[in-house]
């Protein structure tokens, strides 16, 4: 299988800074994947986002090297109005990509660019607003929604676009828990479909854990692992190196001593059933 | 310790025709308290923190502080018994140096120059800022320019600290750093009101928790006490922290898990047991 996205070598410092922001970053993401990833402010992730989607280096000034490819295409040889359609990111602050006056507006605004058909546009809006479960709020301004509603229909602004990968920079890191929920709800229906890959980039280690297949630490610019699920959240030491939350399942299986690495549950879900079946005399 | 807040039967909306926000709420801080606002978005947080500082006037109702009323107090008097921190930082901040933002609400109250010097040096030592006294507040990170923030309101020091969502935006290690620094506040001798979504900061800081929904109080209690409470608590839509949902699932027996290590004599029980 062909990688979505391949980041090769990747360093990137923004014009006047002393240290890169990114520093030999080396990954790929496959059709399907969800690729978290996470560390301490000022880690580079936003920077990486940019990256992904070829606002740098084509729309900022700085030093680049190595590459980024999107479907073997590298970010530098493509025009903006082609990444756009591979790559959609949805930014922390939904507000600060809505320009429309209805939810409808904002969902045209990128295809009428795009200069596709009528009919195209409106069946794409269709699809993408129904992935989202919004049907019904076509015609309200997108400033009156709740923060879940809001990021959804930045969500589907991206989803119109029908791209290959999906990059998301904190997308609840504002919302309330109804909000979160909603929106992971969402990102699950999105990852069960197998049509994309996913990039989230997060604080919130309880959501990673249960919703990535690996992990990307950053921390100043700085690889420092990927790793599977599994083997990161489980890995204590490392993430109280970093200064990354560790998921109080976690803390509580690590503390009690009970278990290896590879069987510590890193979900909620998980360690219910390995505690349950425990207590029942199944496990073992 | 006697009452500092007190609040009765307060009403509020924002426009005479608007929805209620505030429906009939009636509610007592002690001083001292260490108190977690909660509960999902509208459901009237932060329009009571900032009926409470004054910001806004109840429709009816009475709202007051150390026996007086919020409504017939001098802004001055006021803003030296609540302090609010704003969610964004960005909003309160204003000024070019990081002393100067810490020292304007001290000048206003007409102070000296050498109280204010001592005021900002006082608040700027409590959230480790003091040597950037001269630096521009854009300086650093969001976790800084929440600290300037904090200072600002600590240097008028007020009976009540408000802080709307201290830890949003920061990453684990600036979260816990700034809930250092409220405990620390609090031990100073102020009083603190929290307004978080982040339920496991709520049960490992805060001394009482109270959850609203549509403009009520729906649980008033200890963090132990509120967390036990599933059937209201989903109404509130609010979730406990994970290792209160584990506790739930797995066991319901006894106290409820606050913290990882409540959960530890469980699973060294199960496990040890078994193999």
């Amino acid at each position: 299988m062909t990688s979505l996205v391949s980041v090769r070598d990747l360093c990137w410092k923004y014009v006047g800074a002393q240290q890169l922001a990114l520093d030999h970053i080396n990954f790929d993401l496959m059709p399907g994947e969800v690729l978290g990833v996470t560390g301490p402010s000022g880690a580079g992730k936003t920077t990486l986002c940019m990256s992904i989607n070829g606002l740098i280096p084509n729309n900022f000034h700085g030093d680049y090297s190595g590459e980024v490819l999107i479907k073997d295409k590298r970010t530098e040889d493509c025009a903006v109005c082609d990444l756009v359609q591979e790559v959609g990111l949805v930014f922390q602050d939904p507000e600060s990509q809505f320009m429309g006056m209805s939810v409808e507006e904002e969902l045209v605004f990128t295809l009428e660019n795009l200069g596709l058909t009528d009919e195209d546009i409106y069946d794409r809006i269709n699809r993408a607003i129904r992935m989202v479960h919004m049907e019904d709020y076509l015609d309200r301004s997108p400033f009156s929604l709740s923060g879940g509603q809001k990021q959804k229909v930045a969500i589907a602004s991206c989803l119109a676009l029908n791209p290959s990968v999906l990059v998301l920079d904190e997308p609840t890191s504002e919302l309330d828990p109804i909000g979160t929920t909603e929106v992971f709800a969402v990102l699950q229906e999105l990852k069960m479909s197998k049509e994309m890959g996913i990039i989230l980039i997060s604080h919130a280690t309880e959501d990673l854990a249960k919703f990535c297949d690996r992990v990307l630490l950053l921390s100043e610019g700085n690889q420092i692992d990927l790793l599977s699920a599994q083997e990161f959240f489980a890995s204590v030491d490392l993430m109280s190196q970093y200064g990354v939350q560790i998921p109080q399942i976690v803390k509580a299986f690590d503390m009690a001593g009970c278990l290896s690495k590879q069987k510590m549950p890193i979900t909620l879900e998980q360690a219910s059933n390995m505690f349950l079946e425990v207590s029942h005399g199944r496990f073992g | 310790m006697g009452v500092l807040v007190e609040i009765k039967d307060v009403h509020f909306a924002y426009s005479e025709d608007g929805p209620k926000i505030l429906d009939g709420l009636s509610l007592n801080i002690e001083e001292g308290e260490y108190v977690a606002l909660i509960g999902q978005n509208g459901s009237g947080k932060t329009t009571l923190s900032k009926l409470i500082g004054g910001l806004n006037s109840p429709i009816s109702g009475e709202i007051r502080i150390m026996g007086e009323s919020v409504k017939d107090m001098a802004v001055q008097r006021r803003a030296s018994l609540v302090g609010y921190c704003y969610q964004n930082p960005d909003h309160q901040i204003f000024l070019n140096t990081v002393e100067d933002e810490v020292a304007y609400g001290p000048k206003n109250l007409g102070l000296s120059k050498d109280e204010i010097e001592q005021r900002v040096v006082r608040a700027l030592n409590a959230v480790g800022l003091l040597k950037y006294r001269k630096e521009e507040p854009y300086f650093a990170g969001k976790g800084e320019r929440q600290k300037i923030a904090v200072a600002s309101v600590l240097a008028m020091q007020p009976k009540l600290v408000v802080l709307d969502e201290p830890t949003t935006g920061l990453d684990w290690r600036d979260s816990q750093n700034m809930m250092r620094l409220i405990r620390a506040i609090r031990d100073a001798g102020h009083t603190i009101m929290i307004i978080t979504h982040n339920m496991r900061l709520v049960a490992e800081h805060a001394q009482r928790v109270i959850v609203m929904c549509n403009g009520q109080i729906h649980l008033d209690g200890t963090p132990i006490e509120v967390f036990q409470h599933d059937a209201i608590l989903e109404e509130s839509f609010v979730h406990p922290p994970q290792i209160t949902q584990f506790w739930r699932a797995v066991s319901k027996i006894g106290t409820p898990w606050m913290e990882a290590r409540d959960a530890v004599p469980a699973i060294q029980a199960a496990f040890n047991s078994n193999h």
